[in-house]
Order: structure tokens, then C-alpha cells, then sequence
């Protein structure tokens, strides 16, 4: 092959190894293989730090456009008003309702996610069997499931995250690597952490301390903090002078 | 497509759909708005897609379409500003870019598709025609119309300008 071949030629022989001689092209030539390098690291890219997520976004929508059982019911124009009505004399007994049924143990509330209504939030999404979901309340988890974290609703200057586990009093920190390194910055809106955890094989339920802070603070910092946090919800602290977000997610294994 | 076809199809084509978007609207959200708009389309018709080249084509002609409508829906907005890159007759010059909101302003859509394929992706008219599944007549006819408009449009900006010159 003289030609470059196109970017479908290209996509034709990494994902099918259709014609060899688009192969041989590309291993020779410079230009194609400096395409061909970007476009894998673009690709590598997305796969380590936005796939999963956007898989279970995928899912999501594609259960919206599900028909409902109630397809060719039509509400009347009257009803809109009512409705509304309805929801908003609701909304504070539903609120009242969550917020007194909260435990401030750890470990007690098994939770897909952590924040109220309304407030900062951290989606967990799961790869299990090669099956990307989100999970929510009615899940478990599994050992060798994999976890990744999505943050949503944050305020615009909280930029920074760690997320740690409590073993019989010992910190592991899992977002960053090292207890000595410092939180990292937030990706964007509505995107996944870069990286994930896979759970082991120890029973029991799996506990996460999530934080997140205005400035990059240490992990050290964090895991005294989950000392004194005891909420299964994201709240709002100031600790040791610094304002934080943080909570406890706690994971039913089974 | 069953239940773990579709999740093999989610790890094979994804990245690549993905890489592809974002080649073309040149901006990592809107990629990934994108992507996810392919992919609700590959549960919505999994019973009728198999993976392999002709799923990899179906999927060229979907993501085209999905980033040809997020550049309209830029084009409404009068502040949007989306550039991409005009490959060269060697397959890669990411120097050379073009407006795309005014090279493909006006042209119908299979056009706008066509240019895409020829100018963003690098194919010959016999790829295009078989991802667009029309003859390559129909690719030259629309590559024609392309070449007609830019010529206009540059045509149109040279008489803006000397206008602008002349003007005390």
C-alpha cells in the first residue's frame, strides 16, 4: 500500500486485521505510526479513566427509553398543577423521612452512593463479569468486583479527592497511591475518577472513606479526619482549619 | 447481538468510536456526549447488528451523524466556535484547519457526511461510498458540491475583504 490508508483502514486492522498490507503500511511508515501512537494513547486514555462510567451511562439511558408500562396514558393538562402540588408538600416529608432513618455508625447503612438529595454526590460504577452497572441501594458487591467513582454535584471549588479504607485501624490509601502524596484534582464534570479498586477476597463489609477539600491536602490529613467522621452521608466539616466534604461509603459484600 | 456480544462490542469498539468523535469535534465532553449517543443507538438496534467490519461501518455512519447534529446544535449557539483538521494527501496535517460551521453551512446532510469521511477521515470515494452504502458517483457528485461551496465561501470572503479595504 503507497497511500496512507484512511482512519476506517486503520480501525479495519486493529479491530479485524482486515488486509495486511494496511499492517505493513503502517509499521513503516512514520507519519501513520506517529497517527497511529496518538490515536492508541487517546484511546488507552479513555479506556482507563472514562469507559467505564460511560458505559454505565450507556445502560442508563438506554433503560430510560425502555417503554413504560403505562405507554398511551396521557395526563390531562388539569393534572400538571395537582402533581406539582403534590410534590412539593412531599418533598420536605420525604427529606425529613431519609434524614431520620440515618444511622451515624459506619457501617451500618448500605449505600450505591453518598449525598442527599440535592447535595454533592459520588456514584460508584461496577464491572463485574465484564458487565458495566451503577450500583444502587438494592446491590451488593462482590469480591474481584471492580469500583470506580464518579463525582457529581460538586461545588465549583472543591477540586480535590482521596478515598481510603479502614482495616482494623489501618489506612489504606487507595486514591492516590501513597499516604504521601496529595489528593488529587477532580475530573470533569460527570466523568470517572482515572483509575479504580478491585475488591478482594476477605469477608465482611467494605468500608470508604471519601473527602473531598478546597486545597490539596495529604492523605495523612484524611485519615485523621475519617477518625472523627462517623456519617454515612457527605457532609460539610471544617477540620483542623480546613473546610471539607466528607463521609463513609459502606458496601455489603457478599 | 446478545448480552455479552454487546459487552464485547462496548470494550472492541468503544475507544475507537470514541477517538473517532473526538478527532472530529476536537473536544473530550463532547466526544464523550457523543459516544454515548452512538452506543444508546447500539442497544436500541443490537438485534439487528452483528460485530465485524459492516457493524464497524454502521458505526462510522452513526457517529458521523451524532457529531454532524452536536455541530448544528453549535451552530446555533453564535458564540460556538469548532475547527478541525483537514488531513493532507499524506494522511496527516493537523496544522491546516477550517471552520467547519462555515465549510459545511448549507450543504444537505449526506454532503456534510461525505466531507467528513474524504477530508477528517482520510478515505478514498470507494470507502466513503461503501460506509454511506451509495456509488461512488453519488461521493464525487457530493465532494463536488463541497469543492462548489468552499470556492463560494472563499469567493465571498475575498469581496468582504476588498470592501473592508476600500472603506475609508
Amino acid at each position: 500500500m503507497k497511500q496512507c490508508p484512511s482512519a476506517l483502514a486503520r480501525d479495519n486492522w486493529f479491530l479485524h486485521e482486515i488486509d495486511p498490507s494496511v499492517g505493513e503500511h503502517l509499521a513503516s511508515c512514520p507519519t501513520c505510526k506517529a497517527m497511529t501512537a496518538e490515536q492508541k494513547q487517546v484511546q488507552a486514555d479513555f479506556r482507563s479513566s472514562q469507559m467505564m462510567a460511560l458505559i454505565a451511562r450507556v445502560e442508563q439511558s438506554s433503560r430510560k427509553k425502555v417503554p413504560s408500562p403505562f405507554k398511551g396514558w396521557r395526563l390531562l393538562w388539569f393534572a400538571v398543577p395537582v402533581l406539582t402540588g403534590a410534590l412539593v408538600l412531599a418533598a420536605p416529608i420525604e427529606w425529613k423521612t431519609s434524614r431520620s432513618s440515618q444511622v451515624d455508625v459506619p457501617g451500618k447503612v448500605a449505600s450505591g452512593y453518598v449525598g442527599a438529595k440535592g447535595s454533592p454526590q459520588l456514584d460508584v460504577v461496577i464491572r463485574r463479569n465484564g458487565k458495566v452497572f451503577s450500583l444502587n441501594d438494592s446491590n451488593s458487591v462482590f469480591a474481584q468486583d471492580q469500583l470506580a467513582f464518579v463525582p457529581r454535584g460538586l461545588p465549583e471549588a472543591y477540586r480535590f479527592f482521596s478515598l481510603g479504607t479502614l482495616s482494623a485501624g489501618v489506612y489504606v490509601s487507595l486514591y492516590p497511591g501513597g499516604l504521601e502524596e496529595t489528593l488529587l484534582p477532580l475530573p470533569e464534570r460527570n466523568e470517572a475518577l482515572p483509575g479504580s479498586i478491585t475488591l478482594d477476597d476477605s469477608p465482611g463489609e467494605e468500608r470508604l472513606f471519601v473527602t473531598f477539600t478546597k486545597r490539596p491536602l495529604s492523605a495523612g490529613w484524611v485519615a485523621k479526619l475519617s477518625r472523627i467522621t462517623t456519617t454515612a452521608e457527605l457532609r460539610f466539616v471544617n477540620f483542623d482549619k480546613e473546610e471539607a466534604i466528607a463521609g463513609w461509603i459502606v458496601l455489603v459484600k457478599k | 447481538m446478545d448480552e455479552d456480544s454487546l459487552t464485547a462490542a462496548y470494550e472492541r469498539y468503544m475507544p475507537a468510536v470514541y477517538a473517532r468523535c473526538q478527532r472530529i469535534l476536537r473536544d473530550r465532553s463532547s466526544a464523550l456526549d457523543a459516544t454515548q449517543e452512538v452506543f444508546v443507538r447500539v442497544v436500541r438496534h443490537r438485534s439487528e447488528l452483528r460485530a465485524g467490519p459492516e457493524f464497524l461501518h454502521w458505526l462510522y455512519r452513526v457517529a458521523t451523524n451524532v457529531c454532524l447534529n452536536i455541530i448544528r446544535g453549535r451552530r446555533q449557539d453564535a458564540h460556538a466556535s469548532l475547527q478541525f483538521s483537514l488531513p493532507s494527501k499524506s494522511g496527516a496535517d493537523p496544522t491546516s484547519a477550517r471552520d467547519v460551521l462555515d465549510l459545511l453551512r448549507g450543504l444537505d446532510e449526506r454532503t456534510q457526511s461525505v466531507a467528513i469521511y474524504v477530508h477528517v477521515d482520510g478515505m478514498t470515494h470507494k470507502e466513503a461510498a461503501d460506509v454511506l452504502q451509495v456509488t461512488d458517483r453519488t461521493v464525487r457528485n457530493c465532494l463536488a458540491r463541497f469543492v462548489s461551496r468552499c470556492r463560494d465561501d472563499l469567493a465571498n470572503q475575498a469581496s468582504e475583504n476588498n470592501m473592508i479595504k476600500v472603506k475609508p
